[in-house]
C-alpha cells in the first residue's frame, strides 16, 4: 500500500481513537516549514487529525516524545498516548519499556511497514534543487521539483540508518496500517564505517576523533534525542558528583563522548537521531555501530540493536567465559 | 575539615627498601587537612598500632590514612585499631603502597613519587569518607551439611557436638562418600571401612542432625544467618519408618544391575543397599531397572516384605529448611572413559580406573579382596599403574595436579605385592609428590621393600594382544622405549569436581574455578571460607583433597560455623549498596547484573502536582548485598552508590591522581 493510501487510513484512525477517548493524544508527523520537510505534531483534538502527514520526509524517530507524556510524567490518569511507529520507533518503545520508563498500556501504537525514509540533506546535495514532494516505488524514490520529476535509487538518497534497517516493521501494534506484505529489511548494517576507522593506526583515529570532538558544543542535543538516554537524571548534569567539567577542554570533551557512547552501549537501537540532530556533524553512530559491532562479534548477539530481556553488558553469568582476556593473554 | 593523620608504613624493607618513605610522610604532612603525618618500621605490631591510638587521641584525628599494604592484607587489623581509640572503623583507608608500588618497580624516586600520589588519592578519599553502622540481624542457629563423605561428616558432627542442629544432606542413599569405597588408606594402610564406619554410626545415632538421603539442595535463598533452602528427595520407593532393614528383599529380587558403588565391576539387585555397612541401613530400588516400575509385573519385594514398607507410589518430596549457615562437602569424581581413548580405557575390560581398583582391593568388594582382574577373574601377575591420567595435561583440560594420586598408586603397588607376592607392579610417573607426614617414607617402603617399578615417562598407547593388554612409553631417565605386556591396567585418573558441582554453585552462588572447583574467599588466609557470607567449604569441593586434609578442613569449616553461631545476632557489613532514590530512574538494570540477587524493584510514591504517581525505583536487600558494587557500575544515572566507595570519592581519588606530582615526563 502507498504511503499516501496509508496516511488517509492513519488520519481516519487517529479520528476515531481521539473521538472515542481511546487515547488522550497521538504524536505522528505534520507539515514543516518546506515542502520536503515533515515535523513531529502533537493532537489532542479529533479535528486536527487532518493535519497528520505520512509521506518519505517522515524519518524522524519520534518515540521519546511520549515519555514527556507518560502519565508518571504528567500525574495523569492511565490513558493511553497514541504514536505513529516505523520499525525504528518499535525499537524505541522497545527501548523505553526494557528501561522501565514506560509501561505497555501508557501507549497505543499505529505502527507501518517502513520502507525507508528520505534523507533531505542528500537530496539537497544530489539534485540542488527545491524538491516539493517524493514518492516511494519498489528501489526508486521519485521527485518532484521545480524542474520537473528526478528518479533517484534508494541507495542514493534514503537516510543513513534506513540503509541500515533490517527491522522495517514494528512490533506489538495495536494497529498496523496497510498490508504487511514485503517486511523483509530494507537495508542492512554493514559496519562498513567502523572498518574503516579501525584501518587506521591509533593515532590517527586518535587524531580522526579529536578534530570531532574538538566541534562539539556541548549542547546535549544528541542526549536529549537519544531514546536509550532517558534517565531521569543525567549523571552528567549530577550536582553533587561532577562526572563532567563544564569547560569545552579536549579532555572533559572525550569524557562527555565516551561516557555517552558506553552508556548506550548495548542499548542503542541505532536509530541514528543523534547524529541527525548534532549542529557540528560528529559522526556519532561511528561510536555507536563501533560498541554494537563489538557486543556482536564478542558475544555472539546477531541483532545488537534490539532491546532483549537480559543484555549481554547487562547481567551477571558465572559462565562467562571472558575468551577475549585469554586471547589477549595468548598474543 | 576533617583532620587527618597519615600513617607511612617502611614494612621493614617491604616498602622502605624501594620508597622513601620519610619523603612520603613529609609530602602527606602539606596536603591540606592533614594534620598528622609519621613513619614506622612496622605500624601492624602493636607499637605501631599505639602510634595511631595516641595520634587519634591526642590530635583528634577524624580521618586515617594507612600507607603500607593490601587492604586483603591489614584493612582490618587497623579499622580495629581506631575503633579502639574510638574512631568510625570506617573513616580508615589504606593506601596501597607495597604490592601496588614497591613491590612492583625498581626506581626508587619514581616509586616514591607513585608512593605519594597513593597517599594524595586516598586522602582525598577519606576526606569524603562518612562514618558507618553496621546493621544488626538475627540469625537462625542451624546448620546444613551438602554432602556426606568424610568431611560433610565431619563436619556435622563438630557441629552437632558444639550443640547446633544440622540437617545432612546426601544425594546417595547411604553417607560415607567416597572414602566407603577405598579399601585400605595411606600412608599407614589401616583400612578404611574400620574408620569410617563407626563414624557413619555416629552420625546417623546423632540426635542433633538430621539426615535427608537420596536429596539434593535445589534452590536457596536468604542471606548469613537466614538461609531458605529447597531440599528435593528422590523417591526410594520403600517407606523408611516402617522398613526394619532385614534386605530379604535385597535377597528375593531377581533384577540384577552392574553396582555403581563398584565402579560396573560387581552386581547388585535393583532393591537394596550399595554395601552391607550402608548407613542408613535401609534399601532403595533403582527404579530403571525395577520390574515393577518399568513393566508392572514382579513386585515380589511388595508381597514379602514383613512390615509393608515397599511403596511403589512414593513420589519426589520437596521441603524447605531455615539455616543460618550451609557447609559444601561434596566431594570429587574421577575423570571419565571418554577422556583416555589411548589408554583403551572403556575399550578394554583390563583397563580400569584407581576407583575400581580399590573395589578390588576391598574385602566387601566384588572379589572380596582377591586381585582378579575383571576380563577372566584370573589373578594379574604384572600390572602397570599409569599416574597423571588427565592430570597435569592442559590437553586435557586437567592443568592440575590431582595431588593424591602419586601417595594411592603407591599404596596400590604395596597392596599388590602383599596380596600377589610373585607379581611385578610397574608405575608410570612424571614426577613423585609426596609432601606429608609419612608419604615420602611410604612411597620409599613401596619402592625398596614391596618392588614397586618406577618408571619416568609417559604412556603413548595401550592395546591388547594376545589376551595381554600391551602398554608402551618410554623410561625418560633411561632414554629408551618401554613395552610392557601387562595383566592389568590401572589409570590414576584426575580428580575432577562432583557431576553437579557447577550448578550446585550457581545455587550457592558461590564462583568456581575454571575447573569447576569451588574458589576459597582467599587461598591462604580464608581456606574454607567462600565470598558468599556464610557458605563454607570442606574437602574436595575446593580442590585435590587427601583424607587428613579434607577432615582438617572439614573441621576448620565447622569451626566457622559455630564461630558465627556464638553470636545471637549477626553486624552487617555497612560497606553496601545505597539506591538514592530521587536520582533513580528505575530501569533496574543493577537486578540481573548483582550476583547475589540483593536487589529488588520497589514502588516509590511521588507527588507530581497536585497529584499522586507511582514509578519503579531499585531497593538493596541488606542482608543479601557483600558490596560488589557491579550495581554501581551499572548504574548510569549514579543513583546507586557502594558506601565507602561513593562516585563522589572514586571521582576525587581520580582527580588527586590526575596531578600526578611524580609523574615521569
Amino acid at each position: 500500500m502507498s504511503l499516501k493510501n496509508m496516511e488517509n487510513q492513519l488520519i481516519a484512525e487517529v479520528k476515531e481513537l481521539l473521538e472515542s477517548g481511546k487515547v488522550r493524544g497521538f504524536v505522528g508527523f505534520g507539515r514543516g516549514y518546506g515542502m520536503a520537510e515533515s515535523v513531529p505534531v502533537f493532537i489532542t483534538d479529533a479535528l486536527d487529525a487532518e493535519k497528520l502527514v505520512l509521506d518519505p520526509f517522515c524519518g524522524m524517530t519520534i518515540a521519546k516524545y511520549v515519555l514527556e507524556r507518560t502519565p508518571q510524567a504528567v500525574g495523569q490518569t492511565r490513558r493511553p498516548l497514541g504514536i505513529l511507529a516505523k520499525g525504528c520507533d518499535g525499537l524505541a518503545l522497545a527501548r523505553l519499556m526494557r528501561d522501565r520508563r514506560l509501561q505497555p498500556d501508557d501507549v497505543y501504537v499505529v505502527g507501518f511497514n517502513c520502507r525507508g525514509m528520505v534523507d533531505a540533506k542528500k537530496v539537497r546535495a544530489r539534485l540542488g534543487l527545491k524538491v516539493s514532494g517524493a514518492r516511494l516505488e519498489g528501489d526508486q524514490v521519485h521527485f518532484e521539483t521545480a524542474e520537473g520529476p528526478v528518479t533517484l535509487s534508494k541507495d542514493e538518497c534514503l537516510l543513513d540508518k534506513c540503509l541500515a534497517c533490517e527491522n522495517p516493521l514494528p512490533e506489538d501494534c495495536q494497529v498496523l496500517l496497510g498490508d504487511d506484505q514485503d517486511t523483509g529489511p530494507v537495508g542492512h548494517r554493514d559496519y562498513a564505517g567502523v572498518a574503516n576507522l579501525e584501518a587506521l593506526s591509533p593515532d590517527e583515529r586518535y587524531r580522526f576523533w579529536t578534530r570531532q570532538f574538538e566541534r562539539c558544543l556541548r549542547c546535549f542535543a544528541c542526549r536529549n534525542v537519544c531514546s536509550a538516554c532517558n534517565c531521569i537524571t543525567c549523571s552528567l548534569e549530577d550536582r553533587e558528583v561532577e562526572w563532567l567539567g563544564k569547560d569545552t577542554q579536549l579532555s572533559e570533551q572525550f569524557m562527555f563522548h565516551f561516557t555517552r557512547a558506553y552508556h548506550v552501549a548495548g542499548r542503542c537501537v541505532g536509530c541514528g537521531e543523534c547524529e541527525r540532530v548534532c549542529p557540528v556533524e560528529i559522526p556519532l553512530m561511528l561510536l555507536n555501530e563501533k560498541l554494537m559491532r563489538d557486543i556482536r562479534d564478542l558475544f555472539g548477539v546477531c541483532d545488537p540493536h534490539v532491546p532483549r530481556e537480559t543484555e549481554p553488558l547487562g547481567e551477571f553469568n558465572p559462565e562467562d567465559p571472558e575468551g577475549w582476556r585469554e586471547e589477549d593473554e595468548r598474543a | 575539615m576533617r583532620r587527618i593523620g597519615v600513617f607511612v608504613c617502611s614494612c621493614g624493607l617491604n616498602i622502605a627498601g624501594r620508597v622513601d618513605v620519610q619523603k612520603v610522610t613529609d609530602a602527606a604532612a602539606g596536603i591540606p587537612g592533614v594534620v598528622h603525618s609519621e613513619n614506622y618500621k612496622y605500624m601492624c605490631s602493636e607499637p605501631g598500632q599505639n602510634l595511631i591510638a595516641d595520634a587519634i587521641r591526642q590530635k583528634r584525628l577524624d580521618g586515617l590514612v594507612v600507607a603500607a599494604c593490601s587492604p586483603a592484607m591489614h584493612e582490618l587489623t587497623f579499622r580495629s585499631a581506631a575503633k579502639l581509640a574510638g574512631l568510625n572503623p570506617y573513616m580508615v583507608q589504606m593506601a596501597n603502597i607495597r604490592e601496588h608500588c614497591s613491590w612492583v618497580h625498581r626506581d626508587e624516586e619514581q616509586a616514591t613519587a607513585k608512593a605519594t600520589d597513593i597517599v594524595r588519592a586516598a586522602v582525598e578519599k577519606v576526606r569524603r569518607d562518612q562514618p558507618l553502622e553496621p546493621t544488626r540481624i538475627p540469625l537462625t542457629k542451624k546448620a546444613l551439611v551438602i554432602g556426606g563423605g568424610i568431611a560433610g561428616m565431619q563436619s556435622a558432627l563438630d557441629i552437632a557436638d558444639a550443640g547446633y542442629d544440622v540437617v545432612l544432606v546426601e544425594k546417595d542413599a547411604t553417607i560415607g562418600g567416597r572414602m566407603a569405597q577405598l579399601s585400605e588408606t595411606f600412608p599407614t594402610l589401616d583400612c578404611a571401612s574400620c574408620i569410617l564406619t563407626p563414624k557413619m554410626a555416629e552420625v546417623a545415632r546423632h540426635p542433633r542432625i538430621q539426615l535427608a538421603m537420596c536429596s539434593r539442595v535445589t534452590q536457596v535463598a536468604g542471606y548469613v544467618g537466614n538461609f531458605t533452602v529447597q531440599i528435593t528427595q528422590a523417591p526410594t520407593y520403600v517407606d523408611w519408618e516402617k522398613c526394619i532393614g532385614c534386605m530379604d528383599c535385597q535377597e528375593r529380587c531377581p533384577s540384577r544391575l552392574p553396582s555403581e558403588f563398584d565402579r560396573g565391576l560387581g552386581k547388585r539387585k535393583a532393591i537394596g543397599v550399595d554395601f552391607p555397612q550402608a548407613v542408613p541401613n535401609r534399601p532403595v530400588i533403582k527404579a530403571d531397572h525395577c520390574l515393577y516400575l518399568q513393566k508392572g509385573r514382579c513386585g515380589i519385594c511388595e508381597k514379602i516384605c514383613p512390615v509393608e514398607a515397599v511403596d511403589f507410589q512414593q513420589q519426589e518430596k520437596v521441603w524447605e529448611e531455615e539455616v543460618g549457615a550451609i557447609i559444601v562437602a561434596t566431594g570429587f569424581d574421577v575423570l571419565g572413559a571418554e577422556a583416555f581413548a589411548e589408554y583403551g580405557y572403556g575399550q578394554y575390560p583390563d583397563v580400569i580406573d584407581s576407583l575400581a581398583y580399590e573395589r578390588l582391593n576391598s574385602s566387601s568388594g566384588p572379589t572380596e579382596g582377591v586381585i582378579r582382574r575383571p576380563s577372566d577373574g584370573e589373578i594379574p601377575k604384572e600390572v602397570v599403574f599409569i599416574q597423571c591420567a588427565g592430570s597435569r595435561d592442559p590437553d586435557k583440560g586437567k592443568a592440575y595436579c590431582s595431588k593424591i594420586c602419586c601417595m594411592y598408586t603407591a599404596k596400590h603397588a604395596t597392596l599388590y605385592r602383599h596380596k600377589v607376592p610373585d607379581g611385578q607392579a610397574y608405575i608410570f610417573y612424571m614426577d613423585i609428590r609426596a609432601g606429608g607426614k609419612g608419604y615420602e617414607e611410604f612411597v620409599q617402603r613401596a619402592v625398596e621393600q614391596d618392588g614397586a617399578l618406577y618408571l619416568r615417562g609417559r604412556v603413548s598407547r595401550v592395546y591388547e594382544e594376545d589376551g595381554k593388554i600391551v602398554v608402551k612409553g618410554v623410561d625418560t631417565l633411561a632414554g629408551e622405549n618401554i613395552e610392557i605386556a601387562a595383566d592389568l591396567v590401572v589409570l590414576a585418573s584426575a580428580v575432577t569436581p562432583r557431576t553437579g558441582a557447577r550448578e550446585l554453585a550457581q545455587v550457592l552462588k558461590v564462583p568456581a574455578d575454571q575447573d569447576g572447583f569451588y574458589n576459597e574467599a582467599h587461598p591462604k588466609l580464608r581456606p574454607v571460607e567462600t565470598v558468599t557470607a556464610g557458605v563454607y567449604l570442606a574437602g574436595a569441593v575446593a580442590g585435590p583433597r587427601d583424607i587428613p586434609e579434607a577432615v582438617a578442613n572439614a573441621s576448620g569449616a565447622a569451626a566457622k560455623v559455630a564461630v558465627l553461631f556464638s553470636n545471637d545476632e549477626l553486624e552487617n557489613e555497612p560497606l553496601i549498596a545505597a539506591v538514592d532514590e530521587s536520582k533513580c530512574s528505575g530501569c533496574l538494570w543493577c537486578v540481573p547484573v548483582c550476583p547475589f540477587d540483593a536487589i529488588e524493584e520497589k514502588e516509590l510514591i511521588e507527588r507530581v502536582g497536585s497529584k499522586e504517581v507511582t514509578r519503579p525505583v531499585a531497593t538493596v536487600n541488606a542482608g543479601l548485598c557483600q558490596g560488589c558494587g557491579a550495581c554501581s557500575v551499572a548504574c548510569r544515572d549514579g543513583a546507586m552508590n557502594l558506601k565507602g566507595f561513593t562516585n563522589e570519592q572514586i571521582l576525587a581519588e581520580v582527580e588527586a591522581l590526575c596531578l600526578m606530582t611524580g609523574s615521569p615526563e
